[in-house]
């Protein structure tokens, strides 16, 4: 019995079935991939530390003699909390890629990537994070060379395949190799493998005197605690040094791909929500619908419990259905997927099936679908036949007559439209909740694109205290006087860093001249500091240690201390937020003497064609004194970024999913309204409205709620949208997003969103041209 | 007197194929539907009466020939340019009413005379009126169809049908689903109507409604088989019941 009822209501409702499968299916598959992303590529990532044995702390020093090597070593293994070390065989040559696409002679750091690289001989690696090695050629290699994953994709955008020959020009010596393979490691991605006696060969001035110490500490060992005891000393020795810890390799290979799927996650959420609506909506109107067969089943013996459970399993398997189709696509699609993600996890995944986010995804969409249907069929159970029979007494509601014809002026139709936006409570409510759902991640694609797509500056400033669209460095005496005047320069900066200890954590100063003149300064509280002893501290760093405004720090270094005052907040992820800025005066109570030859500019009205031309201008004014720059300006225009490509990406899909939906939603509500009204169409139709009338009258019926939907959504997009940045950038030191979220954004999201809603609307209302008013009379 | 024609139909064919086999309803019929007329079109079950109705309105497209209203062949019209004929030069009114349930009495018939573009003061006076003749109360202009009986919601309808003053009133079994003394009204403000000049073609197959009629045209399997001219309608008139009881019987009914 409940498989005819069931059956019935399949056939009675396909075409609202399909609309709604295809919702589940987008659903689920954004809620499955993202789970499943989060998952595992963390998972990965700790399998990977696991596997090869990664350290928990990589020590670069700069050591000039086998004394001062030994010394530090002695320290490292006289350190308690230290459970084993090794101290890596690279020699660090110069190097040049030598490429037709390469000009050797370019100073752009963003077309040659010529520097010092360090080269470790195949094979003599250690027990810590062994090199994996994958993707080996099989053919025959006379110098092979051995390159990371992630150099491969960072260095050369992933140009090179196993078996593709590179040329190096290293110490002034061309040499050809043959890429042999590529190797997976968390810490020695920036190491070329190759032969022992090439290296041994070319090794004729190490002119780059760096060890490399990876550390494995005891179980239970603070990482973040060591890092600073091993910094703070070698600071405390003189020796330049620097550390990276496994948190920071983590954040790496994990952080995109966790912002990735955090976005999925949540607009998932949102488009979950507009199922479980669609569920209610369906479900209320079927029954209303229905109410005189419900009540003939009912009178032919069908008990509430069947007619509930029919209805109820109608959805729930159409979910589950949903479910399992999004399934089959999402790991049909993983493949290339993991191969496309590369590009920003830096490592392989070997994407199992994910048992936890298929459970929770089945879980959410399926338990939820369930749960709603139950909810929403019960009224069915307190149903008497008889009533049902005699259409639920409905017929005798008595309604307010909103608009009245006699009173009201403007075009008929936009009458009609308006008493028929008033007509149902339940489909101005999900009409309501859709758009608002819709309204909130188009608010969202439309910040993160602004300040993340189109201006890619924005997020600059909100990472970095230094934004700028050119950056040089460049040799000689306060260069800075001679970009000043350059034609199209609008602001020049220097600016220096340098490493100081608060209360033994390393803190990350910048200095410059005087932050007064530096161009935005991304200011959270405060002010800039003005007298030799302020300072200028990192939000995050004021939020870990309780520092307030006004409240004075010691910070110190090997030479001096010093207090200072804090006058205010700053954003900026360098150090991941611990840092410090100050000007140069202050600077000198530190023993710092500030190099000035890192220099900042700001193009007028950051127009790449001006960027372009004050590098033309720098490259003649410093020649061979410019050793290197970077042109943001230009790359960020041509997306040469990787992240901003991806936002790019992330919102586009945004924007066509929230599309899609809008698309499905109104597909499913405008054939229940046009099922709903049949009658009163055709009366219409008889009266002599015409096809376009009816359509037009139905489009704009719906109108005041998805205006009210939109709007409360755009709204609060734009409104949460830092607070959502914040969240999603936290890790990388950002406490506080302050993009920009002028009102142009919701407006521009609820005048588009209208406009196109209301042209969906139109277009699928199109069914109404088949209802003829002579249909009307003869059904 | 000679009498000028509304509508004319040149062999006109009204077809429907059901399940693979086509049904000839209306077969090369000619005929002509008169101005002031209160013409009755009447005929067994599945004599194609609704269908001759529906075809003449241009609510329904005709097979093959010609309908001619006001001299023009709206068989050429497509489906736009029909409702926009309709809603200026018909009237409706259904056995079923078919009222809008989400609009009150007045906006019902004010929408059909808005659609035209009538003066909103006029239409709303004149509405109050039609309303009030057909004696509907003003208590009730404000209630929803559901509130209405049978009868009421009929007069309500024919008000709705001649607000735009149209050339032709169709009405489809107006008294169908109506009890005898909601019938009787519904009867006597048609009859009321016809009589200010306002030309009517009514499908019936019941005897009493018919015999308000001044002409009858009786229809057999998509044929007229014979036509009856009862004169103008009196009250009480025998002998038009009587005329029309013996054309039904020729006719075969």
């Amino acid at each position: 019995m409940l498989g005819k009822l069931l059956k019935a209501n399949f056939r009675k409702d396909m075409s609202h079935m399909i609309s709604f499968l295809l919702i589940v299916i987008l659903s689920s598959s954004l809620m499955q991939l993202g789970l499943m992303l989060i998952l595992g590529y963390n998972s990965q990532f700790e399998k990977k530390v696991e596997e090869l044995n990664s350290p928990d702390l990589r020590v670069m020093t700069a050591t000039y003699d086998e004394k001062e090597r030994s010394a530090i070593l002695d320290y490292i293994s006289s350190l308690p909390e230290v459970d084993y070390y090794e101290l890596v065989p690279t020699v660090t040559l110069r190097t040049e890629i030598v490429s037709d696409d390469i000009d050797p002679d370019s100073k752009n750091a963003m077309d040659n990537v010529s520097g010092a690289y360090s080269y470790v001989p195949f094979g003599e690696w250690g027990e810590i994070d062994t090199p994996q090695f994958i993707d080996l050629y099989d053919g025959p290699v006379d110098e092979p060379i051995y390159m990371s994953r992630l150099y491969n994709q960072e260095l050369f955008k992933g140009a090179y395949k196993a078996g593709d020959e590179i040329t190096l020009k290293i110490n002034g010596r061309e040499r050809v190799f043959t890429v042999a393979g590529f190797y997976e490691s968390i810490s020695f991605y920036d190491l070329f493998f190759i032969d022992p006696v090439t290296l041994a060969e070319l090794n004729s001035e190490d002119v780059y005197p760096i060890d490399q110490i990876v550390i494995k500490l005891a179980d239970g060992v603070d990482i973040e605690e060591e890092y600073n005891k091993i910094c703070n000393e070698f600071d405390a020795r003189n020796i330049a040094s620097g550390a990276i810890t496994i948190n920071e390799y983590k954040l790496l290979y994990t952080q995109m791909i966790n912002i990735i799927s955090v976005f999925l996650c949540a607009f998932a959420i949102i488009i979950t929500m507009v199922v479980l609506v669609v569920i209610f909506f369906r479900i209320t109107n079927s029954i209303e619908q229905n109410i005189t067969n419900i009540g003939a089943l009912k009178a032919l013996g069908y008990t509430a419990h069947q007619i509930r459970t029919a209805h109820i399993l109608e959805f729930v398997l159409t979910a589950g259905l949903g479910f399992l189709v999004s399934t089959g696509i999402i790991y049909s699609i993983i493949d290339p997927l993991e191969i496309a993600l590369r590009s920003v996890a830096y490592m392989s995944w070997d994407h199992p099936f994910d048992p936890v986010s298929f459970i929770v995804t089945g879980f959410v969409i399926v338990g939820s679908s369930f749960l709603v249907a139950l909810k929403s069929t019960g009224s069915i159970r307190s149903l008497d036949p008889v009533q049902a029979l005699r259409f639920g007494l409905k017929s005798h509601s008595f309604k307010r007559n909103v608009f009245p014809l006699e009173t009201s002026g403007g075009p008929l139709v936009w009458l009609m439209a308006l008493k028929s936006s008033f007509a149902s409570k339940k489909q101005n409510i999900l009409v309501m909740v859709v758009m608002g759902s819709i309204g909130v991640s188009l608010a969202v694609a439309v910040f993160v694109g602004y300040n993340v797509g189109l201006k890619p500056m924005n997020l600059q400033k909100l990472l970095s205290d230094n934004a700028c669209d050119i950056w040089i460095s460049v040799d000689g005496d306060d260069p800075i006087y001679e970009v000043m005047d350059l034609p199209y320069v609008k602001d020049v900066w220097w600016t220096d860093q340098f490493n100081a200890a608060y209360e033994g954590t390393q803190i990350y100063i910048d200095v410059a001249e005087d932050w007064n003149n530096v161009p935005e300064v991304n200011m959270l509280e405060g002010r800039l500091p003005k007298y030799d002893d302020e300072i200028v501290i990192g939000k995050k760093l004021s939020e870990s240690r309780g520092i307030m405004i006004g409240d004075m720090i010691v910070l110190q270094t090997a030479e001096k201390s010093f207090e200072f005052t804090v006058t205010g907040f700053a954003q900026g992820t360098e150090n991941y937020g611990l840092f410090v800025m100050m000007n140069e005066d202050s600077a000198f109570h530190l023993g710092h003497t500030c190099y000035k030859n890192s220099l900042y500019i700001n193009v007028e009205g950051s127009e790449p064609a001006k960027a372009a031309k004050v590098v033309e201008s720098v490259e003649n004014v410093f020649g061979d004194r410019l050793r290197t720059y970077l042109d943001y300006c230009t790359a960020l225009a041509n997306g040469e970024d990787s992240t901003i490509t991806l936002a790019r990406v992330i919102c586009i899909v945004m924007i066509i999913v929230s599309l899609a939906v809008i698309w499905l939603t109104m597909m499913l509500l405008i054939k229940t309204i046009i099922i709903k009204s049949q009658r009163e169409l055709g009366i219409k139709k008889a009266l002599g409205f015409t096809s376009r009338q009816l359509r037009t009258e139905l489009s704009l019926s719906l109108m005041p709620s998805i205006l009210l939907g939109i709007s409360a959504g755009a709204v609060a997009g734009i409104l949460n949208a830092n607070s959502f940045m914040t969240v999603l950038l936290g890790a990388y030191g950002v406490s506080q997003s302050n993009m920009t979220d002028d009102p142009w954004m919701f407006l521009s999201v609820i005048v588009v969103g209208a406009i196109v809603s209301y042209v969906m609307v139109y277009a699928l209302s199109r069914r109404i041209k088949k209802i003829s008013a002579y249909s009307l009379i003869t059904e | 007197m000679h009498k000028k024609s509304i509508i004319r139909t040149e062999k006109l064919c009204k077809s429907f194929s059901s399940g693979g086999v086509m049904q000839h309803v209306i077969k090369n019929l000619d005929t002509e539907i008169y101005e002031g007329d209160f013409t009755v079109i009447m005929g067994s079950s599945g004599a194609g009466k609704s269908t001759l109705l529906y075809a003449l309105s241009g609510m329904d497209k005709a097979s093959l020939g010609k309908v001619y209203f006001s001299e023009r062949n709206i068989t050429e019209f497509n489906s736009d340019q029909l409702a926009i004929f309709r809603r200026k030069h018909c009237g409706f009114v259904f056995q079923q009413v078919y009222l809008m349930d989400s609009m009150s009495v007045l906006d019902n018939v004010l929408t059909a005379g808005l659609l035209t573009g009538q003066n909103r003061r006029k239409l709303n006076q004149n509405a109050r009126e039609l309303l009030k003749q057909v004696g509907i109360e003003p208590k009730l202009w404000n209630k929803f169809p559901n509130q209405l009986s049978g009868g009421e919601a009929q007069r309500v309808g024919i008000v709705r049908a001649i607000i735009n003053s149209p050339d032709m009133v169709f009405a489809d079994e107006p008294t169908g689903a109506l009890n005898s003394s909601s019938s009787d009204q519904v009867l006597n403000v048609l009859t009321e109507v016809n009589r200010k000049g306002q030309s009517i073609l009514m499908v019936t197959h019941d005897m009493k409604s018919a015999r308000r009629g001044n002409r009858i045209i009786y229809l057999k399997d998509g044929t007229i088989s014979g036509e009856c001219d009862l004169g103008t309608y009196v009250s009480g008139d025998r002998e038009r019941h009587d005329k029309l009881r013996a054309f039904l019987t020729e006719m075969g009914w």
